[in-house]
């Protein structure tokens, strides 16, 4: 988005006015070209996945109750959940025994870390790759694909289930145009329907299109005086839901009632399961970036029994979708990758919970070209502390988008002609991928 | 009082959902109908709550309210007749219930010495306001939006005050909580008084005119910012006294102080006042006069000190007024950018102890600051907001001479109501008892079953006094002991475990509980603060400090627990199974059981449960590297049926360590062979077997003898690993060494880490080098060689590689 009173870029202006022939002199012409080779260039990377799915765990998932534990620390650390061993040899927590049994397609971030311990920051670092600025809105994971990629089979290339779950899944600095569809409720629900998807009740294909042409007329008028980012963007809303509407293949996608009820129980039949499942007919069907979420994880007091509670539904539904993909053949082309804020505190409360921990924590990566069987990163003794191979959210990010093909030291254009980063500083985490 | 069923329903469901988070077994009232009564008069009350069916009786933390009976309507009901004798002082009377199934919350129930009446809608307009007479108690009620109008009609004059009881009578965890409002309006709708919040009295407000010509003057009550969900208040209208402040708050016990005494339109009046025989931190003293009786008591300190009155000039430390201490520095900032000093005299090493009272029981307008000045004027010390907000400080004095201490307001306001009381001790010990939250917001109740036992944890607070501290318990329920367990003098916390006979009455006292130092005479004071009421961010908006712990007798499943004495300590680093039995005389469910506290470095399990059928749990324990060495008794507690039964107490060893464990850094390859060293230094022999097994071996490698036997001259152990072709290339930093040391008293564990093996790539074979020896395998030991010969560190067997050997 460029300031509407200035037509010409910091760097456009430049060249405009080498070719415009002012008659520079010699130094000024050579910081011009140093600002010219300042530029970035990328080479094309290929693209290993084509869609994402992003499982969110709000609330901050415990790396000692999931991925990472500890068993051999003393109980205050380790908490009272028992290690398993998974098929690869290594142990997670026997709160994900599906998990653990599919390990060799899983590659796990031991080592997660950042320094926001307060929910909306590390939300923020999560779903974008930087840290929360004063000075700018970053954008999301979903709308930087949106914006690089665009729709593919008439879908919309980033969608949020059930809602955008958060402020920071938004577009940021990126035009509204590249913004997240909802589904706007549960398909766990009974009678699960999603919102916005059919003709209103009574209005039928002639009426529709009678009232599109009525629009496109008043919009005409509007659109030719005013020139602003948020109207442009609310045209290509409309297009693309207008194609929506009209392409029965795509609505389909959004259909829950086409999976057959074995399919439903094997993802499980619950909010966790449905939610995945629709993950999955999503990026098969062609969105590029499904971000969801599942359960409250801010588990401040009886962490024993609100993991035993919370985990199971997901522990099935993940390992499902996995298969499921796997299955399809879908697998390699679909980066799964389920991620929280943070991590929680190493030591118990005197509640019989943890606290929010942003010095440690896991993510679980699954195909995608992502390497099975890997667990990078590891935490100290009592999981206080990475111990090796720390990564941020931006390696975390760039590795992401890597896979999608996608240079994440790309510079998109923010407010006021800056050039920003989609991700600054990440290192791409080599060992993970195939 | 407007009729929005909606918002009732919503103010309940608020209300109930923190009670059912707070406890699901046991009784909780939430209001009364009405919430105070007029003295000299007997009166049915409503209590509504929930699980009262087994409510059988009422105390009340303060004498003056006599409960003549309880009737059970339903489980969310009761009805009860309180008598209130003419004698009882007006104020708020903190009470609880007692049921079966155990000790109510706190709530606050008023009493006033002026005639009730009920609020009666509607009332809600300026033009159509409840008329009443001057001198009476209104109970109203505010919904959503509602304003209450009352007016009276007054002479040129005539004095009206109104004092509002609405934050204080509520209770629970309720956003946004009600925050009254009141003003006084003439005729013509014009305020003439207002208040919102009146430090006297809190959140609570309180006004007053003098009415400047006949007629009607129109008291508004409302919610602060037009909220309300069927809230309860209690407005005293009437010309009644009512002081804000008195100077000087307090004097030493049985003698009589002259005070002057502020009202709240700022005149003063001096009254002599004689003070109770015993001490006394907040003693409630009512004003009254041929007009009335002020609603609620001015609180005062009685404390054996003399009183320091302020001597004006004392602006500067040149002009201070003089004080032998002990004493208690009183005055009033009397107005804005006014200072108050103070001295007294002090010898070298002595501690000076600085307590305000301002906004703490006086409840003035002051937010103090003091500062404190050596002779010379030179500032030593100070504090502002220690005692919350009120100053608080302690100060060694480093030489003899003369101190000053200033006293002025955090924001240089002031005013008649600004009083102050600083209470100025040299190196007095003190000792405070206090019952810690057993969850979360929800005051500790002590419910001692029929025929078993209760514990819960006391702490101590030890001010220039040391000592371990012996706790019993005053005024004790009938058939209910302490058992004596002695607080360490290094500890400030210890349980207490509490006894009743199997026919103990079923009966609710007020205990005093006791902390003696033995060869002292300081006799130690018990608190227990009681949120009352909890606002936006968990906020504590009311609290109640209790100087005494409700203490009551219930009925419970004769289920006996026993803690199975263990034989061997748990050592630091380590880790036991706590045996707890039980008899559970026909009880048949699961028991959820765990410790009642953690000695220091010991973390248990929470989540252990006596399954349905069973006689016996272990309760997993482990010691941290730095857990506090000695003999702790600890004590398990169950929740039968939803009552809690405490174990006997039995007492754990915590030793130090046997061994340290050290893990050189061990190196090898894919699919190579190593040993993992672990040294043993045996800090302390131990008697027995001892193995070592090493865990925490990464995947891909398998260790075909983990466990090895160690004796206590053992320096070394090498663990024989063999690493897997697809093994993880990584340094892996989770080797443990767990030792088991077998004696005919127990098993004894010690668990130490962390050691890493590090796992290579194999480095590809060199090319032209004909004489070059096999590639790898020859450097490692094999299992099969004799285990005399010392394993080498990586650093040797690179050192040997290079020597071509």
């Amino acid at each position: 988005m460029r300031c509407q009173g200035n037509p010409f870029g910091r760097r456009g202006f430049l060249t405009a006015g080498a070719f415009g022939g002012l008659g520079l002199s010699l130094p000024q012409l050579m910081w011009m070209q140093q600002a010219a080779a300042e530029q970035k260039h990328y080479d094309f990377i290929e693209a290993k996945a084509k869609s994402v799915i992003h499982i969110y765990l709000p609330g901050g998932m415990a790396h000692q109750e999931t991925f990472d534990p500890k068993p051999y620390s003393p109980l205050e650390y380790r908490g009272e959940m028992k290690p398993i061993k998974t098929n690869t040899g290594e142990i997670f927590c026997e709160s994900i025994p599906k998990l653990a049994g599919i390990a060799d397609r899983l590659c796990v971030i031991r080592s997660m870390t950042h320094g926001e311990a307060a929910h909306e920051r590390g939300t923020h670092n999560m779903f974008t790759g930087y840290k929360p600025s004063p000075a700018l809105k970053y954008p999301s994971f979903g709308a930087v694909v949106s914006h690089e990629y665009g729709p593919r089979n008439n879908l919309p290339p980033y969608v949020c289930i059930p809602n955008q779950p958060n402020e920071f899944a938004g577009t940021g600095y990126l035009s509204s145009s590249f913004g997240p569809f909802a589904l706007g409720s549960d398909p766990a629900q009974n009678g699960f329907k999603v919102r916005d998807l059919n003709l209103y009740n009574g209005v039928d294909e002639a009426r529709f299109a009678r009232r599109q042409r009525a629009l496109r007329a008043v919009n005409q008028r509007f659109t030719s005086t005013v020139n602003a980012d948020n109207v442009g963007a609310m045209d290509t809303f409309y297009e693309r839901a207008y194609n929506l509407l009209g392409s029965p293949e795509a609505k389909a996608a959004f259909d829950l009632d086409k999976e057959d009820d074995k399919t439903k129980d094997a993802y499980g039949k619950n909010q966790a399961g449905q939610r995945l499942l629709m993950a999955r007919r999503l990026v098969e069907a062609g969105c590029r970036l499904v971000t969801l979420t599942y359960g409250g994880w801010d588990m401040h007091q009886k962490i024993t029994d609100n993991m035993k509670r919370t985990m199971p539904p997901l522990d099935q539904a993940l390992s499902q979708l996995i298969l499921d993909l796997e299955q399809r053949g879908m697998l390699e082309s679909t980066l799964v990758m389920v991620s929280s804020e943070f991590g929680r505190t190493p030591k118990i409360n005197k509640d019989a919970g943890r606290d929010h921990y942003p010095k440690v924590f896991s993510v679980m990566l699954a195909g995608g070209g992502i390497k099975g069987g890997t667990i990078y990163g590891s935490s100290n003794a009592t999981a206080s502390d990475p111990e090796f191979d720390p990564v941020g959210p931006q390696d975390l990010a760039t590795t992401m988008y890597h896979q999608l093909g996608i240079v994440a030291d790309k510079e998109l254009m923010a407010p006021g002609d800056r050039p920003i980063e989609i991700v600054d500083g990440g290192k791409l985490l080599k060992d993970i991928i195939s | 009082m407007m009729k929005q069923n909606f918002v009732f329903l919503a103010a309940c469901l608020s209300v109930f959902a923190f009670g059912s988070v707070a406890d699901a077994f046991r009784p909780e009232i939430i209001s009364s109908m009405p919430r105070g009564m007029q003295r000299g008069t007997t009166q049915k009350v409503v209590i509504r709550g929930v699980r009262l069916k087994d409510g059988h009786q009422l105390i009340f933390d303060r004498e003056g309210i006599n409960v003549n009976s309880i009737k059970v309507i339903d489980d969310k009901k009761l009805e009860v007749e309180l008598e209130v004798p003419e004698q009882t002082d007006p104020g708020l009377y903190p009470m609880r219930l007692v049921a079966e199934s155990g000790l109510s919350n706190v709530m606050m129930f008023g009493v006033g010495t002026m005639p009730s009446i009920v609020e009666k809608e509607p009332n809600s307009e300026f033009a159509s306001p409840q008329a009443i007479t001057t001198n009476v108690t209104v109970e109203g009620t505010i919904t959503q939006e509602d304003e209450d109008y009352f007016v009276v009609e007054l002479k040129q004059g005539e004095q009206l005050t109104a004092e509002l009881e609405g934050v204080r009578i509520k209770k629970g965890r309720v956003s946004p909580f009600f925050d009254p409002y009141l003003a006084i309006l003439n005729a013509d709708r014009f305020e003439l008084a207002t208040s919102d919040d009146a430090p006297l009295l809190q959140q609570d407000c309180l006004c007053s005119i003098k009415a400047p010509a006949d007629g009607k003057y129109t008291v508004l009550v409302r919610d602060s910012s037009f909220g309300g969900a069927n809230d309860q208040y209690r407005l005293h209208i009437g010309n009644y006294p009512r002081a804000i402040a008195a100077i000087p708050a307090g004097g030493p016990p049985g003698e009589i102080i002259e005070m002057t005494f502020i009202s709240v339109s700022g005149e003063a009046w001096i009254e002599n006042v004689q003070m109770p025989s015993e001490p006394s931190d907040a003693y409630p003293l009512v004003l009254s006069n041929a007009q009335g009786v002020s609603p609620s008591p001015n609180f005062i300190r009685v404390q054996a000190m003399p009183n320091v009155l302020e001597q004006e000039p004392n602006n500067s430390f040149k002009e201070s007024t003089f004080g032998v201490l002990p004493a208690a520095f009183c005055g009033a900032i009397g107005e804005p950018n006014d200072k108050d000093f103070f001295s007294f005299e002090a010898k070298k090493g002595q501690s000076a102890h600085f307590k305000m009272f301002g906004r703490k029981v006086l409840r003035s307008e002051l937010d103090s600051v003091i500062n404190v000045y050596n002779a010379s004027g030179i500032r030593v010390g100070g504090n502002d907001d220690s005692g919350g907000p009120d100053s608080f400080l302690e100060y060694k004095i480093p030489e003899d001479g003369i101190y000053h201490v200033s006293i002025n307001d955090h924001l240089r306001s002031g005013g008649p109501g600004f009083a102050y009381r600083l209470e100025l001790t040299l190196s007095q010990p003190e000792l405070t008892l206090t019952l810690p939250d057993r969850r979360r917001y929800e005051a500790t109740q002590i419910n001692v079953p029929q025929g078993n036992r209760a514990a819960v944890m006391i702490n101590a607070t030890r001010k220039r006094v040391s000592g371990a501290i012996d706790i019993s318990g005053l005024n004790l329920p009938e058939g209910v002991t302490v058992t004596p367990i002695q607080m360490p003098k290094d500890r400030t916390t210890i349980p207490l475990l509490l006894s009743a006979t199997p026919d103990a009455k079923l009966d609710g006292k007020l205990v005093n509980f006791v902390g003696k130092i033995k060869d002292n005479p300081i006799v130690g004071t018990f608190n227990q603060r009681h949120q009352l009421l909890i606002g936006r961010n968990n906020s504590v908006v009311y609290d109640y400090i209790a100087n005494r712990a409700a203490v009551s007798v219930i009925k419970a499943k004769p289920c006996i627990f026993e803690i199975v004495q263990p034989r061997v300590p748990i050592v630091r680093n380590g880790s036991m199974e706590l045996v707890v039995k039980l008899d559970r005389g026909g009880f048949d469910a699961d028991i959820p059981i765990r410790m009642l506290y953690n000695p220091p470095g010991i973390g248990s399990s929470g989540s252990i449960n006596i399954k349905k059928g069973q006689d016996e749990a272990k309760i997993p324990l482990t010691a941290n590297g730095s857990a506090a060495i000695g003999s702790w008794p600890v004590i398990v507690y169950a929740s039968v049926a939803g009552v809690e039964i405490a174990s006997e107490p039995k007492n754990i060893e915590i030793a130090d360590k046997f061994f340290n464990f050290n893990f050189p850094k061990t190196s090898t390859e894919l699919g190579a062979d190593a040993d993992v060293i672990v040294e043993v230094e045996v800090a302390r022999p131990f008697e027995g077997t001892c193995e070592i097994e090493l865990v925490g071996i990464p995947a891909g490698v398998t260790c075909a003898n983990p466990k090895q036997t160690i004796k206590n001259d053992t320096e070394q152990v090498a663990f024989a690993v063999k690493v897997d072709a697809k093994a993880r290339v990584a340094q892996h930093k989770t080797l443990v060494a767990r030792a088991t040391i077998t004696t005919p008293d127990g098993l004894i564990k010690q668990t130490q880490g962390t050691g890493a093996l590090q796992i290579d790539k194999p480095i590809p074979a060199k090319k032209a080098k004909p004489a070059a020896p096999k590639p790898k395998p020859k450097v490692e030991a094999k299992p099969t060689a004799p285990a005399k010969k010392k394993p080498l560190s990586r650093l040797e067997q690179l050192r040997l590689q290079k020597q071509g050997k």
